[in-house]
């Protein structure tokens, strides 16, 4: 099995991503059960909290990368038309890339 | 699709009323449906957490909506979609390291999917409710 070219490299880094996402969703959730934020300083002091803040581009960035490979997983399954599986895969990759970038700046701004 | 002139007569229930899946097959294509729904809300995610994130009067709007009975219905499909997604997806990985990958234990983790998702449900709607 090669790195690069036999899907094992998107297949460790779905798995990665989706660990990763489990054990932030869980401290959010925890989070926002046990100690919800009442007002917007305690909000904004929270997300601005360096590690916190590292936790969500993290999480966003891996939300980015294992919605893109389950994404193209089932356009490839259920697009069969090459034209229309370009087009499909094209709109996924770059409504995911904006999503990303959009969180990233909300969280850049609020961090720095 | 797979192009195929072997088997000419092979059933095709393109009636997907007609296609009875075993429950391993429903969670497996459920993972997949509460995938896709959850790559559709993130703009929902983006939008509150920038304006939550931009002033006191964001955040104001953002609590107030989100007390919205129709806000709460639909954030509980997000938040249901997730937790399905999430135990779906553990039974996935622990295929990885051999665990439940025998039809008898595949079966009953997927059952066990069901479960929990149940569960889920109850604590959705008693903390939104």
């Amino acid at each position: 099995m090669s790195w690069r070219g036999g899907g094992v490299r998107t297949f460790v880094m779905q798995r990665l991503t989706a660990v990763y996402i489990a054990i932030f969703t869980i401290f959010f959730v925890v989070h926002m059960v046990s100690d919800a934020p009442v007002n917007y300083d305690q909000w904004r002091m929270w997300i601005a909290t360096p590690l916190v803040n590292i936790a969500f581009l993290c999480f966003w960035l891996s939300i980015g990368i294992h919605g893109w490979i389950g994404a193209r997983d089932v356009i490839m399954d259920y697009v069969g038309d090459t034209g229309t599986r370009f087009l499909a895969l094209s709109l996924a990759g770059l409504f995911l890339v904006f999503m990303v970038l959009w969180l990233f700046k909300t969280l850049i701004m609020v961090g720095a | 699709m797979m192009k195929s002139g072997v088997y000419k007569d092979r059933p095709r229930y393109l009636n997907l009323l007609k296609i009875k899946l075993p429950i391993t097959g429903i969670v497996s294509i459920t993972h997949r449906i509460s995938g896709i729904m959850l790559i559709l809300s993130i703009p929902f995610c983006a939008y509150l957490l920038e304006m939550s994130l931009h002033n006191a009067v964001g955040f104001n709007t953002v609590t107030q909506q989100l007390a919205q009975p129709l806000t709460k219905v639909i954030l509980g499909i997000g938040l249901w979609s997730l937790a399905h997604h999430l135990f779906a997806g553990v039974r996935f990985l622990l295929f990885d390291i051999d665990v439940g990958v025998r039809k008898p234990s595949a079966r009953m983790a997927a059952w066990l999917v069901i479960v929990f998702d149940v569960v889920a449900l109850v604590a959705i709607a008693g903390w939104l409710l």
